[in-house]
C-alpha cells in the first residue's frame, strides 16, 4: 500500500496543479482480502488493492468535481483540469460553502493493527479449515466471510486543511445449516486476534442444531427478545431518517420540529460517537471537520442532530463534523452510532418473558413510509419461542412492518453488553440487545 | 493490451494454473444530479485496473489491482495464485468448468448518440429546466433530476485462448419530486431510484422527453399528500411495469441464481426455494407466465457480446409455460444441472471483483390482453405502479413492495388515487394468481442499474421487460390502519 507520505505528494501535486479558488483532494486506498465459503469449502477468495483520487473544486461559487484511480503526473494534472471545467459550466451559486481551513483533530489510537494488516489468505484459509472441519463432523453445512481490510482516507484542501487516518478490520461471519435450518453469527473487530473463528461458529452451530424441527406460530403483536444484530437494523435506518439535519430543516423527518421532546422510552440514550472504545471511526468527517460526540437521544428524549457545514449555515451553527463527500443529496449523517448499553442480560430478558420471540437478525429491512419512519424486514437464522422465562422451541420465521418510534418506545429492557455490529450505513455501530413489547409481525412463512 | 494479458496468464502458468483470465477495465462515468434548482452531486470519473482469476490446486484464487506495470501485473499474477493455493487448503470438489468455444472477437453496445460527446451545459440545462417544472409549486420540498452514463472498455483473456474486447455503454436519466402536505410524497419519472437506465447513448435520454412529463410528476406528488390511504385487505392486483420489473427482479431473476440455490450466498443474500430437483418439474406461475433471460436483447442493462466467463450471450427460459425451466449458470456451475455449456450469467462489478453469477435482463412475454381492457375486467382491484419499498425473504417466497402510487378499480373503472400502497405475497402462490398480461405494445424493459450481491458487496446492472399484469386476491394495504393481522 502506499504511505502517507506518497499521498500526500499526490494531494499537494493536484492542489498545485488546479486553476480554482478553492480545490480539495479526497484519496481513499485500501488493500481488501475476503475468503468465502460455503458448503464447507472455500469458494471465494479474493484481493483488491485500490485507491481512489476525487478532486472537488470551488471556482466564482461554482463547483465541480472528478476521480481517477490514476496516480501518474498526467492523470492527475488532467484530473484537476476535468474538475475545473465542469466548474465553469456550472451556474452561480451562492449558497456553497466555502472549504475549511485547518482543522485540529482529536487523536483515535489504535485504530492501525500490523498483524491485522499482514493477515494472509493462508491464515485466513488455516481458520476456516477449522471450522468447516469442525462442521462437517456435525452434519452441518457452513457459508460465511472471513476479510481483513486496511483503509486510509486522506482529505486535504488548498486553505491548509490536511487530515489522515489509517485503520485496519476484520470480521468473521457464519451461517450455520443443518437441515435447512439456519443460525448465524458473526464478529467485526478492529484487531483479527479478537477473532475466534471456531467460538463464533459454535454459536451459529448451536443455534442451527436448536433450530431443528420449527413450530408454525401466526404473526400478530410478541414480546421480542432482540440480540444486538437484530437491533442494528433499526438504528442503520435511524441514522437515516432521524438524525441528519437535511431532513429537519425540509421537515420530511417525523422528528422535524422535536427537539426536546420526548420521542422513546426513559431507557434510550443513543449517541454519535467515533472515539467509543470499540467503534471503528475516524476523527473527521468528509469536509474535514472535527468529528464531534453528539448526544441524540437521552433518557428517551431528543436532543440534538448531526450538522455539516452547508445545514449548519442554514441552521445558523456549527458543523458537528458530520458531513458526507460532497456535494450531496442526502445530507449529513451520524455514522458511528452508540446504543447507550443498559443492565440486563439476553438471559434475564428471557427469564422476564411470558411470552414471546428470542431474534438472532433480520433480513432485506427496508423502509416502507419514511415520514412516519415505517420498515419491514424478515426474521432470519434462529427465531424461538418464549414462553415462561424460557426458550421452549425454534418456530418459522414472519415478517415485521413496523414504525421505529414504535419499537423505542416500547423497550423494556436494554443489554448490559454492547458491542460493535457491522451495519448497512456507517462503519459499524456499537449496539446492545433489547426486548421490546407489541413488536408487529404481519405474515408468516413454512421455514 | 496483449502484452499485458499475456504476462498474467504466461506467469500464471509457470507456477502451475491450471486456467487463468484476466479482466483489464477502462471505465468513463459521468453522473450529473441537481437538487432544487442547485447540483446535487456532480462526477466524472475514469479507472482503469485488472482483475485476474486463476484456479490452482483445483481451487479459485483471485487479485486485482490498478498498478498498469510488469511488476503490477505479476505480483497481482502471484497474489492470485497465493489466495488459490490458500482456497485449496479447504475445497472437497476440484472446480470444473464447462467447455466453452474459444473467441477472439470484438462488441459494442450499439448506440446513435455518444452520452460523452453532449455538452455538459446542455445536460444541465435539461435538468434545470425540469427542476423548474417540478418547484412551480411551494408544496414540492425537492425536486431532483439526474443523469448517468457510463462507457465501460473491457479486454478479456484467458489460458484458453480467447480474447475479447467489449465496448459497453450505458446511459440513465430520470426525475422526481417530494411534496409536503399531510404527507410527505414521492413521485418519479420514468422509474424511481434516479429513473431508467439502458444500454444506450443520449438518445435514450431524449426520448423519455422529461420536460414533458414534469408537470404531471408535480401534481400526482402533491395529489399523493391528500389522497386515501391504500386500504388493507385482499383485491385484484394490477401491477404498472415500473412496479412489475422489480417484481420479475426478486421473486424470479434472484431465486434462479445457481450459485444461490446450491447455498453459496447462504451466509448474506441468502437462498432460494427453487432448488434443482425443481427444474422442469415445479409450477412456478400460471400457465401463461412465461419467463426469459436474454442477455442480446437491445437496449438491456445486462445486454453484452460475453459474460466475464467468455461465454457468449444468449436467450432461454427460466419459466416456460409457467414451469420452472431453467436457471442463470457459469462455467463453474452449470455441471450441477447437468448442463455442459454455461448461461453466459457470471459477471463482475468492475476490474476489482470476481465475477459471479448475476441475473441477466428477465422479462414477462406479453399476453394479448389490453390495459383498458384489463382495467374494464377487474370489479374490484388495485392498479399499483412505481417502486418505493421493497423487501424479500432469504429463500425468496415471502415479500413484501410498496409503490409510489396506486388507484383503486371498482366496477371496471380506474378510481381514486391512494398513498403509502403496498402489497405482500408468497412467489409461487403470486406467480400462479397471475391470470392477465397486457400485449406487447405495453410492453417495456425497466432497468434495474443497482442490484447489490456478494461479499464483498458488487453491483450489477440488468433490465427486466414486462407489460401490466394483473394478480388475483392479492394481500395490500399491509400496516395500514384496520390490518386485521397487527396494526402500526
Amino acid at each position: 500500500m502506499y504511505n502517507e507520505n506518497f499521498i500526500r505528494d499526490i494531494g499537494t501535486k493536484i492542489i498545485e496543479y488546479s486553476k480554482a479558488q478553492q480545490t480539495e483532494v479526497f484519496i481513499y486506498g485500501n488493500l481488501s482480502s475476503l475468503s468465502r465459503f460455503s458448503e464447507n469449502e472455500i469458494t471465494q477468495n479474493v484481493t483488491q488493492e485500490d485507491i481512489n483520487i476525487s478532486v472537488r473544486v470551488i471556482h466564482n461559487n461554482r463547483i465541480g468535481k472528478a476521480t481517477t484511480n490514476r496516480i501518474d503526473d498526467p492523470s492527475l494534472k488532467q484530473l484537476a483540469s476535468n474538475a475545473f471545467e465542469i466548474a465553469l459550466f456550472q451556474k452561480e451559486d451562492k449558497s456553497i460553502t466555502p472549504l475549511p481551513e485547518h482543522q485540529e483533530y482529536e487523536e483515535i489510537k489504535d485504530t492501525y493493527d500490523k498483524e491485522t494488516a499482514d493477515y494472509s489468505a493462508m491464515d485466513r484459509a488455516k481458520a476456516i479449515k477449522s471450522v468447516t472441519d469442525e462442521c462437517e463432523k456435525q452434519e452441518i453445512n457452513a457459508a460465511g466471510i472471513f476479510s481483513n481490510n486496511t483503509v486510509y482516507i486522506c482529505l486535504m484542501n488548498s486553505k491548509g486543511l490536511y487530515a489522515y487516518n489509517k485503520f485496519t478490520g476484520a470480521e468473521f461471519s457464519i451461517t450455520a445449516t443443518k437441515n435447512k435450518r439456519a443460525g448465524w453469527a458473526e464478529k467485526t473487530v478492529k484487531k483479527v486476534k479478537d477473532i475466534n473463528t471456531l467460538d463464533i461458529a459454535n454459536i451459529a452451530i448451536k443455534k442451527s442444531i436448536d433450530g431443528q424441527n420449527p413450530s408454525i406460530i401466526e404473526p400478530g403483536k410478541y414480546t421480542v427478545v432482540l440480540e444486538p444484530a437484530a437491533v442494528t437494523d433499526f438504528i442503520s435506518y435511524l441514522s437515516f431518517l432521524g438524525f441528519g439535519a437535511l431532513s429537519h430543516i425540509e421537515k420530511r423527518s417525523l422528528f422535524s420540529g422535536k427537539i426536546g421532546e420526548k420521542v422513546f422510552s426513559d431507557n434510550i440514550t443513543i449517541s454519535d460517537d467515533a472515539y467509543y472504545p470499540i467503534s471503528q471511526g475516524i476523527p473527521f468527517d468528509f469536509e474535514g471537520m472535527p468529528r464531534k460526540r453528539i448526544t441524540l437521544i437521552e433518557n428517551g428524549v431528543l436532543k440534538g442532530i448531526v450538522y455539516d457545514l452547508k445545514t449548519a449555515k442554514i441552521a445558523g451553527t456549527e458543523s458537528t463534523g458530520h458531513g458526507l463527500p460532497q456535494p450531496n443529496e442526502c445530507g449529513p449523517m451520524p455514522l458511528n452510532l452508540v446504543l447507550k448499553p443498559g443492565n440486563a442480560t439476553i438471559r434475564e430478558m428471557i427469564e422476564s418473558t411470558k411470552k414471546g420471540l428470542l431474534i438472532t437478525h433480520f433480513h432485506y429491512t427496508n423502509v416502507l413510509n419514511p415520514k412516519e419512519m415505517i420498515i419491514t424486514g424478515m426474521t432470519r437464522d434462529g427465531v424461538f419461542l418464549i414462553e415462561n422465562g424460557e426458550v421452549k422451541k425454534p418456530v418459522n420465521n414472519m415478517r415485521f412492518t413496523e414504525s421505529i418510534p414504535n419499537i423505542f418506545k416500547n423497550v423494556e429492557m436494554v443489554g448490559k453488553k454492547a458491542i460493535l455490529q457491522s451495519s448497512f450505513f456507517g462503519n459499524g455501530f456499537v449496539i446492545p440487545g433489547l426486548k421490546v413489547n407489541n413488536f408487529t409481525f404481519t405474515s408468516k412463512t413454512d421455514f | 493490451m496483449r502484452k499485458f494479458t499475456d504476462l498474467a496468464l504466461n506467469t500464471a502458468k509457470i507456477v502451475g494454473a491450471s486456467y487463468c483470465d484476466i479482466r483489464i477495465i477502462n471505465t468513463e462515468y459521468e453522473n450529473i444530479k441537481t437538487r432544487n434548482g442547485e447540483i446535487g452531486s456532480i462526477n466524472k470519473s475514469e479507472t482503469m485496473g485488472y482483475g485476474i482469476r486463476v484456479i490452482i490446486d483445483g481451487a479459485w484464487g483471485f487479485a486485482s489491482s490498478s498498478l498498469m506495470t510488469k511488476e503490477g501485473i505479476e505480483n497481482t499474477t502471484r497474489k492470485a495464485i497465493d489466495t488459490g493455493k490458500a482456497s485449496a487448503l479447504t475445497i472437497r470438489n476440484r472446480i470444473k468448468l464447462v467447455p466453452e468455444p474459444v473467441y477472439e472477437d470484438k462488441w459494442t453496445t450499439p448506440y446513435i448518440i455518444d452520452p460523452f460527446n453532449i455538452k455538459l451545459k446542455d445536460k444541465l440545462d435539461l435538468l434545470y429546466a425540469a427542476d423548474e417544472i417540478l418547484r412551480k409549486d411551494k408544496r414540492i420540498v425537492i425536486a431532483t433530476g439526474n443523469l448517468g452514463f457510463l462507457r465501460e472498455h473491457q479486454w478479456f483473456a484467458n489460458t484458453e485462448g480467447s480474447f475479447i474486447e467489449q465496448i459497453l455503454l450505458r446511459s440513465g436519466a430520470g426525475i422526481s419530486a417530494t411534496a409536503i402536505g399531510d404527507d410527505v410524497q414521492i413521485r418519479s419519472y420514468p422509474t424511481s431510484f434516479g429513473g431508467q437506465y439502458m444500454s444506450m447513448g443520449y438518445e435514450m435520454v431524449e426520448s423519455l422527453k422529461l420536460l414533458d412529463n414534469a408537470e404531471r410528476v408535480r401534481d400526482e406528488a402533491i395529489a399523493l399528500t391528500t389522497a386515501d390511504q391504500c386500504p388493507p385487505g385482499k383485491k385484484d392486483l394490477i401491477l404498472g411495469t415500473g412496479q412489475l420489473g422489480l417484481q420479475i427482479h426478486e421473486s424470479v431473476g434472484h431465486a434462479t441464481e445457481l450459485d444461490r440455490v446450491l447455498g453459496m450466498e447462504a451466509n448474506y443474500a441468502g437462498t432460494s426455494f427453487a432448488t434443482i430437483e425443481k427444474l422442469n418439474n415445479f409450477k412456478y406461475g400460471a400457465s401463461k407466465v412465461n419467463l426469459v433471460a436474454d442477455s442480446t436483447i437491445p437496449g438491456g442493462l445486462a445486454t453484452i457480446g460475453y459474460d466475464d466467463d467468455g461465454v457468449r450471450a444468449q436467450r432461454w427460459h427460466i419459466v416456460k409455460n409457467g414451469i420452472l425451466s431453467g436457471y442463470s449458470t457459469s462455467r463453474e456451475l452449470a455441471h450441477t444441472i447437468r448442463e455442459n455449456r454455461s448461461r453466459g450469467s457470471n459477471r463482475a462489478d468492475g476490474y476489482n471483483n470476481i465475477p459471479i453469477i448475476r441475473i441477466t435482463n428477465l422479462s414477462l412475454v406479453p399476453g394479448d390482453w389490453t390495459l383498458e381492457d384489463l382495467i374494464s375486467d377487474t370489479e374490484d382491484g388495485i392498479y399499483m405502479d412505481t417502486n418505493r419499498s421493497w423487501s424479500i425473504d432469504q429463500r425468496r417466497l415471502n415479500f413484501q413492495f410498496g409503490t409510489e402510487i396506486a388507484w383503486e378499480i371498482r366496477n371496471g373503472k380506474k378510481g381514486r388515487m391512494l398513498r403509502n400502497a403496498n402489497y405482500q405475497g408468497i412467489t409461487p402462490e403470486f406467480w400462479n394468481s397471475c391470470d392477465a398480461i397486457c400485449d406487447e405494445k405495453h410492453w417495456q424493459l425497466i432497468g434495474v442499474p443497482n442490484c447489490g450481491k456478494g461479499q464483498p458487496g458488487q453491483r450489477a446492472e440488468m433490465s427486466h421487460g414486462c407489460s401490466p399484469a394483473r394478480f388475483r386476491n392479492i394481500k395490500i394495504g399491509v400496516g395500514q390502519k384496520g390490518n386485521t393481522s397487527g396494526q402500526v
